[in-house]
């Protein structure tokens, strides 16, 4: 009987477990894309006030960030950037997206838009690549918005399933 | 070796092996490698001391080797040299210029930058120290004085003032003084990202890029400097910014194209500076015996 009352409890913390993490997923979805668009923005500045080349305006928003993922995701950047090989700017940006930025925190959708930036037209003048930037951030705001609008909802419709989902399966079990 | 090195990182795979094989089937040593000439579908030409070239016929420069060079020089930011490529060069690590040039862009009768680079030329830096020894006592006999270089082109005389700055600025063989040394084309200190790349001596203060006539009054005001020093004198803006200079106390030491004193006297602006007003040491150079050569050494 007790072990009976310690498997329901046991597997109805679970599913609430289940469902506060992830409440917490889509909440860190939204907080990592506005920072990735604010570390968007400070680099766009630095390239229209400082005309910084990009390992420099790398590594000093990698300096100035205090989240983890993003201060590990640009000083890796800048790191590979000034290295003495040759690499495809594109095809680096999108490896380290993947690599440090997505987690399990981001969609598919969120991350196509984001190796976008990789294809900054680095050969042309720096209004070009302001534009550009800016251009992705408008989207990433349009995201961020629409993913504001109905977070709320969502967690609320997680973390009732979930404790309703644990309730079923200890009656169904018991 | 590792000078070298930071110029045949700007260089494709395959032409810098061909580059290395070149120069080490006919017993060159680097140090001597003064160019590296890139042209757009055409071989590569590589030039030694004493404008020795050698042509490598094998390999024709493609776009991508172009752009290649462009993105290693630049880092992945040609935005973030507008301006240096406006002016026709990079300076890179090392203290090695390349010029870049293709396609003008041209607004209301100025170059305003440039596009579709085609022709990129590695000029490899190359310090020569002590190359200085005998003009010293000459220059700073009692204190230092007013000094103009003459010089034909590729006779050495920026190497003679790089050195000459040196010198006077570590106060060898001569008492020191804080010098201020305006690079208006970044080939004296070659600094890369505001630091020189030569070594131009601990009491010198670099003033890059900037043209020379603004140079000098900035740098007579921010830095109180003992000793200013511009390479490759130009119009009437620069020999009044020397004047002014010159009116405040401070010292100048300068180059100027030309081929002997009578040449430098043609010129109107640059008459009057010779002499007791002005510039009161002379030093010549030629390159009769060689890059360097002092000519003769004249009192005005």
């Amino acid at each position: 009987m007790i072990i009976r009352i310690v498997g329901a409890v046991i597997i109805l913390l679970t599913a609430v477990t289940a469902g506060i993490c992830l409440s917490y997923i889509a909440k860190t979805r939204i907080k990592r894309l506005c920072a990735m668009v604010s570390s968007l923005y400070i680099l766009s500045g630095d390239i229209r006030y400082g005309m910084t080349s990009l390992p420099a305006a790398c590594m000093n928003i990698a300096r100035g960030s205090h989240n983890d993922y993003l201060r590990n995701f640009y000083q890796r950047l800048s790191i590979d950037l000034n290295k003495d090989e040759f690499i495809v700017f594109s095809e680096l940006w999108k490896r380290l997206i993947y690599t440090y930025v997505k987690e399990i925190y981001l969609t598919e959708s969120d991350c196509e838009v984001l190796c976008e930036i990789g294809e900054l037209p680095l050969h042309l003048d720096k209004d070009m690549q302001i534009k550009h930037i800016e251009n992705i951030c408008c989207r990433l705001n349009d995201i961020i918005a629409e993913a504001k609008s109905g977070v709320n909802n969502k967690c609320r419709i997680y973390q009732c399933t979930s404790i309703a989902a644990g309730i079923i399966i200890v009656i169904l079990l018991l | 070796m590792d000078n070298i090195a930071q110029v045949l990182r700007i260089l494709p795979e395959r032409i810098k092996v061909e580059v290395s094989d070149v120069i080490k089937r006919n017993g060159l040593a680097y140090s001597k490698l003064t160019e590296i000439h890139l042209r757009i579908n055409q071989s590569v030409i590589i030039k030694y001391e004493y404008g020795k070239e050698y042509i490598i016929g094998n390999i024709h420069i493609t776009s991508e080797d172009i752009n290649y060079c462009l993105q290693m020089i630049t880092k992945y930011s040609i935005y973030a040299y507008q301006d240096s490529i406006r002016m026709g060069f990079v300076t890179v690590k090392g203290g090695h210029r390349v010029g870049v040039m293709g396609q003008a862009i041209v607004e209301n009768g100025t170059i305003s930058g440039q596009k579709n680079i085609t022709f990129v030329n590695i000029r490899v830096a190359h310090q020569v120290l002590g190359c200085a020894k005998n003009v010293i006592p000459f220059i700073c006999s009692g204190s230092v004085h007013n000094t103009l270089i003459i010089s034909p082109p590729n006779c050495g005389k920026t190497t003679l003032l790089r050195d000459i700055i040196r010198n006077i600025s570590n106060g060898i063989d001569c008492i020191p003084r804080k010098v201020a040394l305006i690079d208006e084309r970044s080939e004296i200190a070659a600094s890369f990202e505001g630091v020189p790349q030569n070594d131009v001596g601990q009491r010198t203060d670099v003033l890059d890029l900037a043209p020379k006539s603004q140079g000098m009054i900035l740098a007579l005001r921010a830095m109180s400097p003992e000793v200013i020093a511009i390479d490759e004198l130009g119009g009437v803006q620069d020999i009044d910014a020397v004047k002014q200079v010159i009116h405040c106390g401070c010292k100048v030491i300068a180059t100027i194209h030309g081929y002997d004193l009578q040449d430098c006297c043609n010129r109107k602006e640059l008459k009057e500076m010779i002499g007791h007003h002005g510039f009161t040491k002379v030093i010549i150079l030629s390159g009769k015996k060689g890059v360097g050569t002092i000519e003769s050494m004249v009192n005005t």
